[in-house]
């Protein structure tokens, strides 16, 4: 167990370390530069190269490079034009909401989709489980941000259900924080449930196939204890890998989301920052998202073997 | 006999009243093309205290019938089951299936195959058996937090004893499946079909993916139970001599009917029927030295649905007559009413000839003199101190190196899957690797035809060519003209996509420089080689039978012109009946093409009748080499003569055996073509 957290950070920080470097690489690829874009097209080439030269832009693009890295080694990612501060700073102020939104879409997912899946499994031929087929397939074909708007206009503009846009921290007062992240959190809760539904109704009828299940009702055991004390437990299995999988494009969606629905998050920060053509903001965006990911697949694996003992104890 | 209670005495307590019967017993599964009958109009009673083997090969529908009374088989398959299946009053196919759940488990106890897929992964095996405690007790779903707890502490105390009485250790418990051999996972498969004290017992081929040594045990340990629990037991076999071991009475089942039922030394010794009469002529007889050829039943095991008209068996019974081929037969019992036959005319005496005729082979004296002594052939293959290690992977490159440094190096669980072994195989040999799992036969296999890479110091020698060198593509090719293999699963081996002569082509296209129009001619010849019908070759894999699969691996090992053939367990997976079809075929191949033969197998009696020279192997070690008449006269090491203990011999304390194939057979057998 020790062993494979230890590989674990080590593969995060070669995995970090790529995606830093191809990502400077990538922006700095780009044509146009930051004192433009604060500047304006107006301003005059010895505009641009002054401030480019106070903000280090003119130096070689390997001599940035290696400051950059050696910086955010030391948990300095720079400092932020369009923010006028620090991009750590920033980045995790701006934290909170997104990671609130995807955990909770995930959570809620989770607790929708297993009742479904469990159900198209026992009941396969019911209408119920034929709607759900459906229903998934057309869950994860329709874009986000499509769903968010169509939500938007139903239950905020015409009925007034919910607010249209906006934000409050649930520490403030619980809530209305409820009441402005419902629709953020159904719009990606959709997909997600969608994306479990069908997984896991295809873990769950390969695990009902194995001897085992045939085994526990030898031993008496009912359908439904069939059900939920074996073949959930196992079928889950493939579900964890799923559902770490996805938290990419998972938080790739919350981005999307968090600029329809106008919420401070990461993703409503990484937009403002590809506008003002902040590279050192979208840098470390990239970096504090893709650390996120290699620890949510870390905790995947941890789960995974708590859940099987064949993984644990090889 | 295991338990060296008198089969008479076994009986003897038993009031003869049937606890579990079946009448007319159908079960026909829903397909996209129709109903497909799976069993036809079963028919038979285990008494109280008594053990029923039902014996069949594959597709004779013996499991099936076992599941679908039990209700089991609905949950994976839609399908109709009719007649009765009544245990003690009770039919249970007019239960509910929550009706079921207070039957299985508690009244009936299940074990089943594999145990290792049998149980379930993610569990310890305590938790397993303790559900099983609580199921069977009707306490699954009690309230009360101490009322719970003393149940859970029952459940415990009984799992324990019930782990110690199967003879295993109590610290198993804590243990997951994966964790523990074959033979203890079976074990506890056992014990767990006993917590809930049934009344039957019904055993699906547990002993099937185990050592005979191990399977021995098994058997010792069943009968022991079911004696001291006086309990029915119905055990599903395909193999008679685990039949013979553990049965009061045998019930032979063929293409989803009962042919023949009745006590035990009577099924054995006296059958009846052609189809029992065959299937024990078919199982190689242990210490029994074969000449000649195996004796074998034409054709193959009908698939279900397919069934030919009148009694089933006929048109692989060269005794057969028209009435047989045309009309179905009736079931004629005996006075006593112990012994019934499903046949026109119920055999009660069997001549030579009428066995020669039934599973012989057109006589063919040139046979004898197929096997020739060791030693007086040019050595062909010589392993000299040869070791295969697991374990320590040399480290490749440095992309292993920067991803999974701190892995490798630390760990040096190694383990010796050939461990020194030292061989010579002469050219024209038949040898026979015989070993249990893990033994490392099957990487002595892999050795010989460098699919894998033998440790440092070891030295391979296949027809002059040392595999040890460094070669390149050319020396290969060349390898591989002179050393083919045949493995165990024809049905995996062979690409599922790929016609028949593709497959059969590879080789030549791969190794030989023969042209289109020669590499066609090449698998025509092949395909008569290994008396395959000429049209086979545009055939698929899943279009033929599981004889006929092993036949084009054949083909495509020969075609190349190997000198040496290495075969691991090619027919374990074959059916009795068809095992000698494609042992014939090995023999005749290997006199007509003048092979060598590494004959990989776990079947001592099949390796004893055939092979030249035996090689016994044990934990990578190569114990003994022996020739085939010193097995015979009593191996000299301890763990071969346990080996040849451990086999089960349906014959075994019948006395009076029936003939062995004879060389002087020259009763024409009109030639029955396989199902193409």
């Amino acid at each position: 167990m020790t062993s494979l957290i230890i590989r674990r950070i080590r593969d995060m920080v070669v995995v970090l370390v790529f995606v830093t470097t191809a990502m400077f690489f990538i922006l700095h690829s780009i044509p146009g530069s930051p004192a433009i874009a604060i500047l304006g097209q107006e301003a005059s080439a010895e505009q641009i190269a002054a401030l480019n030269h106070e903000l280090g832009f003119d130096k070689p693009l390997l001599a940035q490079y290696l400051s950059f890295m050696g910086h955010a080694f030391r948990g300095d990612l720079g400092y932020s034009v369009s923010q006028s501060g620090g991009v750590m700073h920033a980045v995790l102020s701006y934290l909170g909401p997104t990671l609130l939104i995807a955990t909770s879409a995930t959570v809620l997912g989770v607790l929708v989709a297993v009742p479904l899946a469990v159900r198209t499994v026992s009941r396969p031929r019911s209408l119920l489980s034929r709607f759900l087929m459906g229903a998934s397939s057309f869950g994860l074909a329709i874009p986000s941000f499509w769903l968010a708007l169509i939500l938007v206009l139903l239950l905020a503009v015409r009925t007034r259900v919910f607010p249209v846009t906006g934000y409050v921290s649930p520490l403030e007062s619980p809530a209305r924080a409820a009441s402005f992240l419902a629709l953020p959190i159904i719009v990606i809760m959709a997909h997600q449930v969608a994306l479990l539904v069908i997984t896991l109704r295809e873990s769950l009828a390969a695990e009902m196939l194995n001897p085992y299940v045939r085994t526990a009702r030898a031993k008496g055991a009912s359908e439904r204890r069939v059900m939920y004390r074996h073949v959930l437990p196992n079928g889950l299995l493939p579900a964890v890998t799923v559902i770490g999988g996805n938290f990419g494009s998972l938080l790739g969606g919350v981005v999307i989301i968090e600029t329809v629905f106008l919420i401070p998050g990461i993703g409503y920060l990484l937009y403002g920052g590809v506008q003002a053509r902040d590279y050192n903001l979208i840098l470390g965006i990239t970096i504090i998202t893709a650390a996120l990911i290699v620890l949510v697949n870390l905790a995947v694996d941890l789960v995974y073997a708590v859940l099987d003992p064949r993984v644990r104890l090889q | 006999m295991l338990t060296g209670v008198p089969r008479e005495d076994r009986t003897a307590w038993k009031d003869n009243v049937a606890l579990f019967e079946l009448k007319d017993l159908t079960v026909d599964v829903h397909g996209p093309n129709g109903d497909i009958r799976l069993a036809d109009g079963i028919s038979l009673s285990v008494e109280a205290g008594e053990t029923l083997c039902v014996v069949g090969e594959s597709g004779s529908g013996k499991s099936v019938t076992m599941l679908s009374a039990m209700r089991l088989l609905e949950f994976t398959a839609p399908l109709t089951v009719s007649g009765s299946a009544v245990l003690g009053g009770t039919d249970l196919l007019s239960l509910s299936q929550q009706a079921m759940t207070a039957v299985r488990g508690h009244r009936v106890g299940m074990v089943f195959q594999e145990a290792m897929d049998a149980l379930n992964p993610t569990q310890t095996v305590m938790a397993q058996l303790c559900e099983a405690y609580l199921l069977s007790n009707d306490l699954g779903r009690t309230s009360g937090r101490r009322e719970r707890a003393a149940q859970r502490s029952a459940a415990r105390r009984s799992a324990m004893s019930l782990v110690k009485e199967v003879g295993l250790e109590e610290s198993v418990a804590d243990l997951y499946p994966h964790q523990m051999s074959g033979g203890m996972q079976q074990r506890i498969m056992i014990a767990m079909a006993l917590m809930g004290e049934p009344e039957m017992l019904i055993a699906d081929e547990p002993t099937t993916a185990l050592d005979v040594t191990v399977q021995a045990e098994i058997l010792k340990l069943l009968q022991r139970l079911q004696r001291d629990r006086q309990m029915s037991c119905v055990f599903v076999t395909h193999d008679m001599g685990v039949a013979a071991e553990i049965s009061d009475r045998i019930a032979v089942l063929y293409a989803g009917q009962v042919v023949e039922i009745g006590p035990t030394s009577q099924i054995l010794g006296a059958p009846q029927h052609p189809y029992t009469k065959a299937l024990l002529e078919c199982v190689p007889r242990p210490n029994t030295r074969l000449v000649g050829l195996m004796r074998t039943i034409p054709g193959s095991v009908p698939e279900p649905g397919h069934y030919p008209a009148g009694d089933r068996f006929a048109p692989r019974n060269a005794l057969a007559s028209q009435q047989d081929l045309d009309d179905p037969p009736p079931v004629v019992t005996s006075a006593d009413g112990r012994h019934s036959v499903r046949a026109w005319r119920p055999v009660e005496h069997w001549t030579d000839e009428m066995v020669d005729a039934l599973t012989g082979h057109p006589g063919d004296q040139v046979v004898a003199e197929r096997s020739r002594p060791a030693g007086d052939g040019e050595p062909v293959v010589v392993l000299e101190n040869v070791s295969k290690t697991y374990g320590t992977r040399p480290v490749s490159g440095w992309i292993r190196r920067v991803t999974h440094s701190g892995r490798e190096g630390k760990t040096n669980r190694t383990r010796a899957a050939v461990a020194g072994v030292n061989l010579t195989v002469y050219k024209g040999e038949f040898f026979g690797v015989v070993g249990e799992t893990g033994s490392g036969k099957s990487t002595l296999g892999k050795l010989m035809l460098d699919l894998e890479q033998a440790d440092a110091g070891s030295k391979i020698t296949v027809s002059g060519l040392d595999l040890g060198q460094a070669r390149g593509l050319v020396e290969e090719r060349q390898l591989r003209r002179h050393v083919q293999m045949v493995f165990q699963n024809p049905q995996d081996t062979l690409d599922p996509r790929r016609s028949v002569a593709d497959a059969i082509a590879e080789p030549l296209w791969a190794l030989t420089d023969l042209g289109r129009e020669g590499v066609e001619a090449r698998v025509r010849e092949m395909l008569e080689a290994v008396r395959l019908p000429s049209n086979a070759g545009a055939k698929f894999a899943s279009e033929l039978s599981g004889g006929q699969r092993q036949r084009v691996a054949i083909a495509r090992a020969i075609a190349p012109g190997p000198d040496v053939v290495v075969a691991d367990e090619p027919t374990s997976a074959l059916d009795v009946s068809v095992q000698g079809q494609v042992m014939n075929l090995l023999l005749e191949l290997q006199r007509e093409l003048n092979l060598t033969y590494v004959f990989i197998t776990h079947n001592l009696s099949l390796v004893t009748s055939v092979a030249d020279r035996v090689g016994v192997m044990r934990r990578g070690e190569l114990v003994e080499v022996l020739t085939a008449d010193e097995l015979i006269a009593g191996a000299s090491h301890p763990y071969t003569r346990a080996l040849a203990a451990a086999n089960p011999d349906p014959f075994k304390g019948l006395g009076a055996v029936a003939s062995v194939a004879s060389t002087t057979n020259h009763q024409t057998v009109t030639p029955i073509e396989e199902k193409t």
